[in-house]
Formats: C-alpha cells, structure tokens, sequence
C-alpha cells in the first residue's frame, strides 16, 4: 500500500545548499503549451501540444538574513539548480529538479506581523523528475 | 536563527526616522526573462535579463499632518539621499536601499478614518543590501561601532550615513575603520568619513576597504548633548552579465 507523502517532510537544496529551514511554500507547475489547428471542416476546437513551460516556483518563508543573502547573491545568475525532494528525502522519494534563476524577490515588513521573504524561480527548460537513489 | 517581526523594522530617508510614519513597507526586486527558445528545445528556455528594483510603503500621520508632509518632502525631495529599509536596527542586519529622490508620495484624508500616507520607489541602477553598521539608538558621546566582517579580500562599498536627531552637539562626524585582520589596528578611511553632519543631514560616500570595517561616531561641540545616527554599509556588486 502506497502512503501519501506529507508536505512538512519537504526537502529543498537551491544552488546546493539546504534551505529546507528557511522556506515554508514552494511548488512546481508544469504546462504544456497548445497550438490551435482548428479548421473549417471541425466542429470543436482541435489542439496539438506545443512546447513544455515550467513557468516559475516559488520560494516562500519567514524573512532570515540567510535566505535573504542567498537569494540577492543569486538574483539574475543563470544555470542554478533547485531541488526539492518529497517525503524526507530517503531512498525512493521522488524529487523534481529545475535549472535557471531567481527572477523575483519581495520582502515584507508590516508592523504587525513577522517579515517574509517572496520569490520566484525561473525554470529554464526542462524539469528533471527522479527518486532518490542514494 | 530567528526571524524577525515587523514591528522592529525601521525605515531611514534623507536624514529623518519615517519609522515614525509608516507601518508597512515592502521591496520588489525584479529580473526579467528574456526567452531563447530554439526549434531543438522541447521547453521553453530563458536567460536573465535587467534588473528592476522598487519598493512601497503604507503609513499614517500623527497629529500634524503639515509636518509629516514636510518631513515627507525634505526625505524624499532631495536628490542625493537613500531610502535605507531594516528589518531590524542593530549591527550585522542587512536590508534594502534605493534611491529617495525617485519617490512618489501621496497623503489622502479620509472623513472617517486617520490621515494616511503611501510611497513608492523605483531603482535607477538596482536596489542596494547594505549592513546596519551603527544602530541609531540615541547616544550622549563618541561610540566606536562593532566589528563587521566584509569577506576575505578587498571591497568596493558604499557607505550612507544619516543623522536622524540631534541636540546639544553642533553636529556629529560619521566614518568607517578598516582592517585586513582581527590583530590588526584600525586605520580611518578617508573617504568614507563625513564632514560635521547636522540634524537630518545625510551623506552618501565610496571606496574600497579592507575585510573587516566598524562605524565611529563623534560629536562635535562641547556639549552636553544627545544624538541618532544611522550608518550602514553596501557592498557595490555589478548586475550578473
């Protein structure tokens, strides 16, 4: 019987390094784009798929000084690798990798909450989903 | 590591504490993506392209509205000064820097509710992350700041000093110490040393210093006297090609 994997066992490593105790929120969205063929001669919307887009993850926490320097380090820097693996990351879990860059960060500050860091990670190309084998 | 709750934040312009007025303040650090998809890709593929730094912030007046507005004006109005955003105010905390003068500001005057303000800034050349080198606690004499290590080698930094408050004193001169390691002596930097600043002065220096760096604040005058000077520290880094 197969268990469902829990979201707090989440595991993310961006540029190689851990920041599975800096984030609270990420996920992943993948999108195949679809090219309209539609003719004359059809009576519903034809579709054929066009180019995979991975659109962007987000990376969400509590603001830290050392999310908060990662990220401006990384800020516009090509060919990083984010990884996030489910599940605790033990043998077996599957994981989703991505190359590209950090496009957005915002950091709020409101005088009655905690501060929070917000950004986006630019999926440059294709996704890479495996298990962890070691 | 602890994170850290808006209500410690503290935000500095052009020599006044607008801590005073605002309560919510947020940065926007945008890179565009500039797609370089080609037929024998399967995925769209992008690269970075120009940064685009902004922020904004939310805040109310107190019970002179006139004087919020000229304070806003003064912070805001002067071309050489910068917004300095902090999540906390004390030595080692990094935050956000932008230009003042690129503000637009706005006050609105509801019938039923508080005066309020809002803000919006917008980055000429990209947003700064300077480091709190002296808190702007108020003092009563000279104060050397804590040690801050910079990072092995050399840097080209920035320096913006701000003296939100002051009386007694004619004034307080703001500078940077430098050394290369801990057994060294501290040695001025020239460049990075202010003239006598006056209350809601500012001073915007560069150069480049050693790895390790601490703020020395002095009053000027004879004093007895009080003052708050806000110093902190940007390592000027170019946009990644």
């Amino acid at each position: 019987m197969t268990t469902a994997l829990h979201g707090k066992d989440t595991i993310v490593t961006l540029d190689g390094v851990d920041i599975t105790s800096l984030v609270n929120t990420t996920g992943v969205e993948s999108t195949v784009e679809d090219g309209d063929v539609t003719t004359f001669a059809d009576k519903a919307r034809r579709f054929i798929p066009g180019l995979e887009d991975n659109g962007e993850i987000p990376l969400e926490g509590p603001f830290k000084v050392a999310l908060h320097t990662q990220l401006v380090a990384l800020k516009g820097v090509a060919g990083k690798v984010l990884r996030i693996t489910a599940g605790g990351g033990g043998i077996g879990m599957p994981y989703v990798e991505a190359t590209g860059f950090i496009n957005k960060l915002s950091a709020s500050f409101d005088v009655g909450d905690p501060n929070g860091i917000s950004s986006s990670f630019k999926v440059d190309g294709e996704l890479e989903h495996g298990v962890v084998e070691e | 590591m602890t994170p850290t709750h808006g209500k410690t934040h503290r935000l500095y312009a052009g020599g006044h504490n607008l801590s005073r007025f605002f309560r919510a303040f947020a940065t926007d650090e945008q890179v565009s993506d500039t797609d370089v998809t080609v037929f024998i890709d399967r995925a769209r593929r992008y690269q970075p392209g120009v940064h685009e730094d902004a922020a904004s912030g939310d805040g109310i007046t107190l019970a002179d509205p006139e004087k919020a507005r000229d304070i806003m004006r003064d912070a805001l109005g002067d071309e050489g000064s910068i917004v300095v955003s902090l999540p906390v105010d004390e030595p080692g905390a990094v935050g956000f820097a932008l230009p003042a003068f690129q503000a637009k500001w706005a006050m609105s005057f509801p019938m039923d509710d508080v005066v309020d303000l809002q803000a919006e800034w917008k980055a000429q050349d990209g947003a700064m992350h300077p480091t709190c080198l002296l808190d702007a606690a108020e003092r009563t004499a000279a104060v050397n700041g804590e040690q801050i290590d910079l990072g092995a080698g050399t840097h080209d930094v920035t320096l913006i000093a701000q003296l939100l408050d002051l009386a007694g004193y004619t004034g307080v001169v703001c500078k940077v110490q430098h050394r290369a390691t801990t057994g060294d002596a501290w040695v001025d930097v020239a460049a990075l040393t202010t003239d006598a600043l006056d209350e809601h002065d500012h001073a915007t220096l560069t150069a480049t210093v050693q790895r390790y760096v601490r703020a020395v604040a002095t009053p000027a005058g004879d004093g007895p006297g009080t003052y708050a000077a806000s110093l902190v520290i940007a390592t000027n880094q170019e946009q990644p090609a």
